[in-house]
């Protein structure tokens, strides 16, 4: 459908114990462009980031649909050909910093892995580069020898993000990166992660519930609803003229500063 | 640290060091006999510290000699049920479906047999030493830690750091290894400890009933043996082996209670 698309899902179903849980999404993320993938809890956000690395829990029952990376279809592959790919193709950070880290393994053992499975650096080199990549994420060198109870929730973020980057992958599929943070340190990683995609030109899917960092981040938005995407579009056209009535609830419910509502839309 | 802990730790560092420092422990060569009448059935004293048995071997150089056998016997053969429950409980676990299924009916099937007369069968067929005793009580007794072991993974696998460590294109080797067996270790170490005085128990009552260690190779089970045959008249025989088997036993057990008091969280909070 989209030539220029580096990773495209296509009419993509799955259910969990026969309730459909993912209804014919089809997305495009085209080079060096951000996708924001927007709505509520439980609406099938995630569960369409796992599906692109062929993730899905085993309770998940994939029904039809394909995901193309470059044009090759991702569930067509073997095993030792997907594993390629993760990570060093396609990389992805989790929602949550506390339980996305091992805890009895030091920081940068795990920033290394990724380096460990997919090229074979001399041990210097890796160091080397674990050391160039905790630069990048605003990291000391020396938070690569911590625990991860060491570290605060922003630095294991940001450890995640360098395991993320670490292979320097093509795409990367960003799950509520920022959810479990507070404001601050969001507008930090939020910064961050614009500042490495427009050096890199990396193409990134940005999973989300919050309009504002939409409209932060996306070039494009999907807004997802019970497995579904109902409204797809140009971040300008979804933020300005949403067409879905669900749409217009989620953007109505942004409390603005000096809003004088007494009442938020529910 | 843990009361329990430290003195189980004080017990069997001591049965340990005694083990592999048994020529310079021994009083006595525990093969050595005297045949005369005053040497025979000698009762404690200064130069016998545990009296002698009836062909007046010296009891506790015997029991040192015997300490080897049974340590070793517990040591291995936890060793060997360890190796064989992690990793079947470990890829049970983690791949679930059908290598889940396969590896649970093979563990049932290992509990439907009554371990003791299992291993006493297989000991019958293959001959009684040391090494098939080790052997045998490894291959029998690894069905409850593997459950174990799988349970762990069961909920490990599903953790947001396996997901990203496979996210990141890791080998499931590398996944099951490395991210999560060590921190499934806690409830394994504590299985393990308890195990190792089990084992022994089940070593000294295949020696007891002449399955185990053959004599004249000196082993705690039996002594006991002989012991029974003089029991009314030569206490010392099967006090002493017996205290033994007791006090080692009882030792891991404490070891084991008071590591998992120390890495269970919930019992901890209870306790606190």
């Amino acid at each position: 459908m989209n030539e220029k698309a580096v990773l495209e899902i296509r009419d993509l179903t799955a259910s969990i114990a026969s309730r459909r849980v993912i209804d014919k999404v089809s997305l495009s993320l085209e080079h060096g462009k951000v996708v924001s993938l927007v709505g509520e809890s439980g609406s099938g956000k995630t569960l369409t980031a796992l599906a692109t690395l062929d993730l899905l829990p085993q309770a998940a029952v994939r029904e039809k649909g394909k995901v193309l990376y470059r044009g090759k279809d991702i569930f067509g592959l073997s095993h030792q050909e997907i594993r390629q790919i993760r990570g060093n193709n396609i990389a992805m950070v989790f929602q949550e910093p506390f339980t996305a880290l091992n805890p009895v393994m030091r920081a940068g053992v795990q920033i290394n892995e990724a380096i460990a499975s997919h090229t074979d650096l001399s041990r210097k080199d890796i160091a080397n580069r674990t050391r160039e990549l905790l630069e990048m994420v605003e990291l000391s060198p020396d938070a690569a020898l911590r625990y991860p109870h060491e570290l605060s929730g922003g630095m294991r973020q940001r450890i995640v993000l360098a395991m993320a980057l670490s292979c320097e992958p093509e795409v990367l599929v960003l799950d509520e990166p920022t959810t479990a943070l507070d404001v601050s340190v969001q507008k930090q990683m939020l910064d961050l992660v614009k500042n490495i995609q427009r050096q890199r030109e990396m193409s990134i899917l940005f999973i989300t519930h919050d309009f504002s960092i939409v409209n932060a981040v996306a070039d494009e938005v999907c807004v997802m609803k019970r497995g579904e995407i109902i409204e797809k579009g140009k971040k300008e056209d979804v933020l300005k003229r949403p067409q879905h009535p669900y749409t217009k609830q989620l953007i109505e419910c942004i409390p603005r500063l000096g809003d004088m509502r007494e009442r938020l839309p529910v | 640290m843990n009361k329990r802990i430290l003195f189980g730790l004080i017990v069997i560092t001591v049965m340990v060091a005694s083990a592999v420092f048994a020529p310079f422990v021994a009083t006595h060569n525990p093969l050595e006999m005297d045949l005369s009448p005053e040497g025979q059935l000698q009762g404690p004293s200064m130069s016998h510290f545990f009296g002698t048995d009836n062909l007046g071997r010296d009891v506790f150089s015997r029991m040192v000699y015997g300490a080897r056998v049974s340590l070793s016997v517990g040591f291995i053969a936890v060793f060997i049920s360890l190796v064989i429950g992690i990793l079947l409980g470990g890829l049970s676990g983690y791949y679930g479906r059908w290598v889940d299924g396969l590896i649970m009916r093979l563990v049932e099937v290992m509990y439907c047999f009554p371990t003791f007369f299992l291993i006493m069968i297989v000991i019958t067929f293959l001959g009684p030493s040391i090494v098939n005793v080790m052997i045998v009580i490894g291959l029998t007794s690894w069905a409850g830690l593997c459950r174990l072991v799988r349970a762990e993974f069961l909920t490990l696998r599903e953790r947001d750091f396996v997901y990203s460590a496979r996210v990141q294109g890791v080998s499931n080797k590398r996944i099951i290894f490395r991210h999560i067996l060590p921190n499934a270790m806690a409830p394994i170490y504590v299985s393990a400890t308890l195990s190792v005085g089990g084992a022994i128990l089940i070593e000294s009552a295949l020696s007891f009933l002449g399955l185990g260690v053959q004599i004249p190779t000196p082993s705690w089970g039996n002594i006991l043996t002989t012991g029974r045959m003089y029991i009314n008249y030569a206490w010392w025989l099967t006090l002493f082996p017996g205290l033994a088997i007791l006090i080692t036993v009882l030792s891991f057990n404490l070891i084991g209670e008071g590591l998992r008091e120390k890495l269970d969280p919930k019992l901890k909070e209870r306790v606190n």
